[in-house]
């Protein structure tokens, strides 16, 4: 059986392409086939994975795959050194990435998917041109394969357009060969993905709480010990227990010269992320986004009147 | 026929297109809304000659749906843990009414703590509603039970509700390829639904009311008679069903490998398919492991179990439920299925994927090693956090 494990943020079509690759195997390359995404609360934004089996016999086990042929990343900020626990041997993991290089690893090949995208959709959707790729890469599949399982599941219109994108990609991955990807270490980590994946040791933020132990030591201690934490209905209230940042990937920065302390961002933000600074005398002197907890939405800017906060791409030089 | 790579819930509203309901009322509950809006969005585009009732609750979807069944229409409705629990009272109506209305339910987790992943607390909850249960393995076979349950239960000797049961998201959010089939070969299955349990300006009925401690227990015997026939009714179905669209089901129950198995798993639903795989494996190794799928929970197939069990020296059962202070519901039936042809066995009942957690091979394997040893006189390895004969999986050193 060959596994694929999809890691994207909600938004970039990695169920989709899950499905659509589902959709080749099974009515087109005559395989058995199983597509289905990690379910929970769904937002744009938000690290999600999808999954896809393909196998010659009936696919009893419906289980999310632990490991897995082909790891793919439609977002680099998602990409970890954890990546080779989910890699079967002799697996791949693919990363959308502009520069085909900055991987030590030879596992590890890139596919500037976001650009072939653009350059077709005029934006940047890597979903396709990452189904375009699986075909250079096994021969579970073909390409007309992939153009198949596309069209099965996109309106025409859209369908035209994204077999466009994979056949892009497919071409681009063959003549990037197999074994001539530079190999330099992955030069980029989101912070919100790798060490500090709650982004509470954020300094920013960290400057935002006082450092008397508000980080709720309940969530410890379901982090170590959920019987514990089960053995109770209620904890501590006044705090959100699970930051959100690793599901952004814009943040709001305040332009603190141009903000007027009107406060609709404080208003208006749905989280309740956006905090006041005082002086010594308790007067607000400026306004700030707790960063644990603020999910990117960019509502906050869409409603200052001011036009003083920028969304900034998380991992960007403005980060 | 058309072959199509398609959700569980997708798959499901593509069977219930094909059964032409008259009346679809639905009120969407996490994981079962994908089916209702298939549905509606049908209804919208004129592929399904519905009237779509969009209500304000489950209690009022099952109520509306008793109604418009009252009225001789073929009804559907749809729904999912809280959703069904809230429907309890209006169960035993439909079933004591003897509607044969035809309900999905997507197995889901019950509050507290809230949670939106699948188990099977829910419908397990309400065994004794007087509804037919069934449980799908697959897209497939959740499709073809869309068709199966209007026939079976619209059966003048059953006259009962179905409700179809699909495990939340590992079926009812899973895509995979189904033959769906035409409308022309699904009229030939399922003619339009006839019956005498209705209102009729010409021929005045009196329909849902009371009867006292004079007639009650008639009712009762009557309901529980009804029940019992569903076995022949669901083994004619399901030839017809073959004759019709090519594919086999077996009964009541599914059984695999158990002719000279030593050592059984019993199941329900999607987690039969890792089940096989590992019964699969085993015997590969030697190893006379068997599985026991139940398909229909009611009524309780206590003579093909028993009959599944014979040659075993021992079994479990593995469920997403546990009946507090208990056992797990299925266990509990399987048990007394046994006892029924007056055996007992060395048994173990397993509780796993309890609010959505991943029921692994790994697990699987584990709890099949535990009945191996069981089944040779030994004591099993724990595998879980075990209680009496219940282990939890996925649970072991996390609990003093």
């Amino acid at each position: 059986m060959l596994e694929f494990i999809w890691h994207a943020r909600g938004g970039q079509g990695a169920f989709t392409a899950a499905r659509c690759l589902g959709a080749a195997a099974a009515l087109s390359a005559g395989q058995h086939a199983l597509a289905f995404p990690t379910f929970g609360p769904e937002r744009r934004g938000a690290p999600m994975r999808a999954f896809a089996k393909i196998s010659s016999a009936p696919i009893g086990d419906r289980s999310a795959s632990s490991s897995a042929q082909f790891v793919l990343f439609l977002d680099q900020t998602l990409f970890s050194d954890g990546f080779q626990e989910e890699l079967a041997e002799g697996g791949i993991a693919l990363v959308n990435a502009k520069e085909p290089s900055g991987f030590a690893d030879a596992r590890v090949l890139t596919l500037d998917a976001d650009g072939i995208s653009s350059a077709i959709l005029g934006r940047p959707f890597p979903n396709t041109a990452f189904l375009g790729a699986i075909p250079a890469l096994t021969e579970a599949v073909s390409i007309q394969d992939i153009e198949h399982g596309i069209r099965a599941t996109m309106p025409p219109k859209l369908a035209d357009k994204n077999v466009e994108v994979a056949k892009a990609a497919y071409e681009a991955m063959q003549a990037n060969g197999l074994s001539d990807q530079p190999s330099r270490r992955c030069s980029h980590r989101s912070h919100a993905n790798t060490a500090d994946p709650d982004g509470i040791h954020d300094p920013l933020v960290s400057a935002l709480r006082p450092d008397d132990g508000w980080t709720p030591h309940l969530r410890e201690a379901f982090s170590a010990r959920p019987a514990d934490f089960a053995s109770s209905t209620a904890f501590e209230a006044g705090y959100l227990t699970t930051p959100n940042a690793g599901w952004r990937s814009l943040r709001p920065v305040i332009d603190p010269d141009a903000c007027t302390l009107c406060m609709s961002c404080y208003l208006y933000c749905p989280d309740g992320t956006i905090v006041k600074e005082r002086d010594a005398a308790g007067d607000v002197v400026s306004l700030a986004v707790d960063l644990a907890f603020c999910k990117g939405c960019g509502v906050c800017a869409k409603v200052c009147p001011a036009d003083c906060i920028q969304m900034v791409p998380e991992g960007g030089d403005a980060a | 026929m058309t072959r199509m790579f398609l959700s569980g819930n997708e798959a499901f509203a593509e069977g219930i297109r094909l059964a032409r309901p008259n009346v679809i009322s639905a009120y969407p509950i996490t994981p079962q809304t994908t089916v209702v809006e298939a549905l509606a969005k049908m209804v919208e585009d004129g592929k399904l000659a519905s009237e779509y009732m969009h209500v304000e609750s489950e209690h009022t979807a099952l109520s509306a749906a008793i109604g418009a069944s009252a009225t001789g229409a073929r009804t559907f409705t749809a729904t999912s843990s809280q959703g069904l629990l809230y429907m309890a009272e209006c169960l035993t109506y439909a079933s004591g009414g003897r509607f044969p209305i035809v309900m999905m339910n997507a197995n889901r987790a019950l509050a507290l703590p809230w949670n939106i992943y699948g188990d099977q607390r829910d419908s397990l909850s309400l065994l004794d509603h007087g509804w037919i249960q069934v449980y799908a393995k697959d897209n497939q076979e959740a499709l073809d039970l869309a068709l199966m349950a209007y026939a079976v239960g619209e059966d003048a000797r059953v006259s009962l509700p179905v409700m179809v049961n699909m495990d939340g998201f590992a079926l009812t959010h899973t895509y995979e390829a189904v033959d769906v089939p035409d409308q022309a070969q699904a009229d030939a299955f399922l003619p339009p639904y006839v019956t005498q349990n209705r209102f009729d300006f010409t021929n005045p009925k009196n329909i849902g009311y009371s009867a006292g401690p004079e007639y009650n227990r008639f009712y009762q015997v009557a309901h529980h008679e009804a029940m019992l026939a569903v076995r022949d009714v669901v083994a004619e179905v399901e030839a017809r069903f073959a004759k019709t669209f090519g594919r086999e089901y077996p009964g009541l129950v599914e059984a695999y490998m158990t002719d000279d198995a030593d050592f059984v798993m019993v199941t329900l639903g999607s987690v039969s398919g890792i089940a096989r795989d590992v019964v699969d494996d085993l015997r590969r190794a030697g190893k006379k492991a068997g599985l026991v799928r139940i398909r229909y929970l009611r009524p309780l197939p206590q003579e093909e179990i028993a009959e599944a069990l014979k040659p075993a020296k021992a079994f479990g059962v593995l469920e997403k439920d546990v009946s507090f202070g208990a056992t797990g519901a299925v266990y509990a039936g399987v048990q007394a299925s046994l006892a029924s042809s007056g055996r007992a066995l060395p048994s173990l009942g397993f509780v796993g994927g309890l609010g959505g957690d991943d029921i692994s091979r790994h697990q699987v394997e584990d709890a099949f090693a535990s009945l191996e040893a069981l089944s040779l006189g030994k004591a099993p390895a724990a595998c879980g956090h075990q209680v009496g004969d219940v282990v939890f999986l996925n649970v072991a050193g996390e609990v003093a």
